[in-house]
């Protein structure tokens, strides 16, 4: 009678697990040893280990690792990442990665949150720009340093992004799908109302045009300068920058200064007075059919106006004011800490894999998102992409002048419920700009306070 | 004077406690237990399964949402933490939160009055039996079955005020679309419009089946005593109809408080929260706000405000609706 029973499948695929192991037991050791040196990573022995959400490993991959990773994509982008990790489990023998998807970022966030109170978390998640700190603040994110190898540091991503997934110099969400705004204008109205061919330089000569433009009609209908999304603050932040405002510095709400409130009162001046600018019910859909003369819209919508668009449109750097004022968005990709130690060996895996020059310049050039990693910035294939289309270029240059979310917006948790109601009373309501921003700047610093022991304990 | 004695009454008495020797009496009795014994574990069968479900999906959690009420918690922190009634006194000191509750109330009036309403219209023209009338009545209570997302994007291309068949109608009349869904004057009638044709089909059919289930011979009594067609109506035919009213009134009140997908597909609550009802203000809260602690506050008010409105229309069901 055999006293150690071991089901055969470990004696079968030993060298993977040994494998594996040593990876996991890699990833465990590395936190500890460096613990002198890193307090976050000295926890890392007593966290607890949550269950998988279920995988379905087809029989071509039986007794591989599983890897989960939680998408928001759906449609061409979706369909780019499936072929990603296809490749990804195509390229080697001991892992399998299943992409679960759900719908969009707030659909990723809210199953996260569920999956951590029922105690079962994905490997990877994609997280906006702007949620992923929530997660962090609760411990729930992998510290990703003691991971840091060949083809996984800091060098392997694009430095502006890849800093603002650190956090006092340990790294827990790295750069995937970023992008900026983007000025994007049509051509032909432009040379109608007798434009110059280029986006403005500032908001003062945008706002000026958009006077000049005052009851132009173009193939029938009249026509108004700005089209706007009140679904998305994005580009708001970077409005408040260009006059000197901002949302915040650190966790001191800002919006109630008189360089927050002038940016407000532009937009509300555009929209009320004016008459040149209007919130729309989809703004990119009345600009692709030619029922306004611009938008401000990300970069990653470059791919989708292109092939909608029946007209010729150009691209710039948004309008500055006071400054430049160029918000970076998108998403980047975090591990979970409460992950198996094996499976964030295996994941992390995945993400050299799509750090990779192939797999991030393919990413990059099938969707429209800014390269994230140093191997896509200086591609071929994105190089290629970019001498061919210079809408492209003026993305990729504009990056160098972007910066990342005011702390209010990413780690206060009604930060962006907030935001919206702020800009959509502008848009929509006419109410005056000071008392819609001291309301806001109210509500937000009370969310501030919230979350200001944890923030001083771990981010200031 | 004859004198007769009453008879003796006879008088229950308690039956004499059983003898060893009356082994049939014990029989029928320990029958009778074990039967009864059966009977409660066949109760206990049947109805301990759906007392669980009732107890872990419903009860659990309303008691669950009532404790969480009383923290602060964002869904990621581990543990909740205790504030007392803090939410509570934010809910009642927010101004926001008393437009909210205003706006719900002109929600809830105004689709549960006017579904009523146009449901009852629609449901005596039906009643007409004019031809083609069994199709018509068909595609009135499609919309109750199609999804709130998938008559959500029909409405949306509807009202867009630029390609929509909204700028065509107004156009007839030489005037632009309103934005429906982007001006905040008439993104809660756009809704009020849609929610209306998703449940006016549903109504009519209920109420065409109370209709035709009056008897015609007491219209006809009420006709020879010289009633007339309005008299009949509001003497005769709405008395009767008052349980369906009832019934219908009760339901379109707690679905129209409830009701989110339209409100989430079309307006996400704005534009600047001028259709944030009560179910949406809550959803905001906890799953966009990540308030969870207020956003419970505001659930267990809505709880209690269906409480009472249901209290209140029980009572009132006794005194005034006929059966």
């Amino acid at each position: 009678m055999n006293s150690h029973p071991q089901p055969a499948t470990v004696a079968n695929n030993f060298s993977r697990r040994r494998f594996l192991g040593g990876l996991g037991m890699a990833a465990l050791s590395l936190p500890l040893l460096s613990a002198c040196g890193n307090g976050n990573g000295g926890a890392q022995a007593s966290v607890p280990v949550y269950s998988q959400p279920g995988v379905k490993v087809p029989a071509q991959y039986s007794g591989r690792t599983a890897v989960v990773l939680w998408s928001p994509w759906a449609g061409n982008n979706g369909e780019v990442l499936a072929q990603l990790i296809k490749s990804f489990n195509e390229s080697q023998t001991e892992i399998y990665a299943e992409i679960q998807q759900f719908d969009g970022y707030d659909g990723v966030s809210e199953k996260l949150t569920a999956g951590l109170q029922a105690k079962q978390v994905p490997e990877i998640a994609v997280l906006s720009d702007v949620t992923w700190n929530r997660y962090f603040l609760n411990d729930t994110l992998e510290p990703l340093n003691s991971h840091h190898g060949a083809g996984f540091s800091p060098e392997t991503y694009h430095p502006r992004f890849y800093a603002e997934g650190v956090v006092r110099d340990e790294s827990y969400w790295v750069p995937f799908a970023r992008s900026t705004p983007l000025f994007y204008y049509n051509k032909e109205i432009f040379s109608a109302a007798g434009l110059p061919d280029r986006a403005p330089a500032t908001w003062d000569e945008y706002r000026g045009w958009g006077q000049e433009l005052a009851g132009l009609q173009y193939k029938g209908k009249s026509v108004k300068m700005r089209a706007l999304n009140g679904a998305d603050d994005w580009y708001f932040s970077g409005l408040l920058w260009a006059f000197g405002g901002s949302i915040s510095q650190g966790l001191d709400v800002k919006l109630d200064t008189p360089e927050s409130i002038a940016a407000a009162e532009f937009d509300r001046a555009m929209v009320h007075d004016d008459k040149s600018a209007y919130l729309a019910q989809s703004f990119v859909t009345d600009f692709t059919n030619g029922q306004v003369a611009s938008i401000t819209q990300s970069t990653g919508g470059l791919t989708g106006l292109a092939k909608d668009a029946k007209f010729e449109f150009g691209t710039g750097f948004l309008p500055k004011g006071l400054h430049a004022g160029v918000p970076t968005g998108g998403s980047g990709l975090s591990i979970m800490r409460n992950a198996d130690p094996v499976r964030k060996a295996a994941a992390v895996e995945l993400l050299k894999f799509l750090a990779a020059e192939e797999a991030s310049s393919t990413w990059t050039t099938k969707t429209g998102y800014l390269p994230a990693t140093a191997a896509a910035l200086t591609s071929p294939t994105v190089t290629s992409l970019m001498a061919k289309n210079p809408n492209y270029k003026v993305a990729v240059d504009q990056l160098e002048i972007a910066q990342g979310p005011d702390h209010v917006r990413k780690y206060v948790n009604n930060g962006i419920t907030e935001m919206k109601d702020v800009i959509q009373k502008l848009y929509v309501k006419n109410d005056s700009s000071e008392k819609v921003m001291k309301a806001a700047a109210q509500n937000l610093s009370r969310g501030a306070d919230s979350i200001r022991t944890k923030y001083n304990e771990k981010v200031a | 004077m004859t004198v007769t004695s009453a008879p003796p009454i006879q008088r229950r008495t308690t039956p004499p406690p059983l003898e060893p020797d009356q082994p049939q009496r014990t029989t029928v009795s320990a029958v009778r237990k074990k039967r009864n014994r059966k009977s409660y574990a066949l109760f206990a069968l049947l109805a301990f399964p759906n007392m669980i479900l009732i107890a872990v999906f419903a009860y659990w959690p309303v008691i669950g949402n009532i404790f969480l009420s009383l923290t602060s918690w964002d869904m990621v922190a581990p543990t909740p933490l205790f504030i007392g009634l803090d939410n509570y006194t934010r809910l009642f000191t927010d101004p926001d939160f008393l437009d909210v509750m205003g706006r719900t109330l002109v929600w809830v009036s105004a689709v549960v009055i006017l579904s009523l309403a146009l449901g009852l219209v629609l449901a005596f023209l039906f009643s007409l039996r004019a031809p083609g009338t069994p199709a018509v009545t068909a595609m009135a209570f499609s919309p109750h079955v199609i999804s709130g997302a998938a008559v959500a994007a029909i409405w949306l291309f509807i009202f867009d005020p630029n390609f929509g068949l909204s700028r065509a109608a107004f156009a007839l009349f030489g005037v632009d679309s309103p934005s429906w869904t982007t001006d905040s004057a008439w993104a809660l009638p756009a809704l009020i419009i849609v929610a209306i044709w998703k449940g006016v089909g549903f109504v009519a059919i209920v109420y065409l089946a109370a209709l035709q289930g009056i008897p015609h011979d007491i219209q006809e009594a009420a006709k020879l005593d010289g009633a007339t067609r309005l008299q009949i109506f509001r003497h005769v035919i709405m008395p009767l109809l008052s349980p369906t009213t009832f019934f219908l009134t009760i339901t379109q009140i707690i679905s129209a408080f409830q009701s989110f997908d339209l409100i989430a597909m079309m307006t996400g609550g704005g534009p600047a929260g001028s259709t944030t009802t009560l179910s949406w203000f809550i959803y905001e809260q906890g799953f966009q706000s990540f308030d969870a602690g207020y956003a419970a506050a505001a659930s267990v008010l809505m709880f209690v405000i269906l409480l009472c409105v249901t209290a209140v229309q029980l009572r009132y069901s006794e005194r005034k609706v006929h059966y």
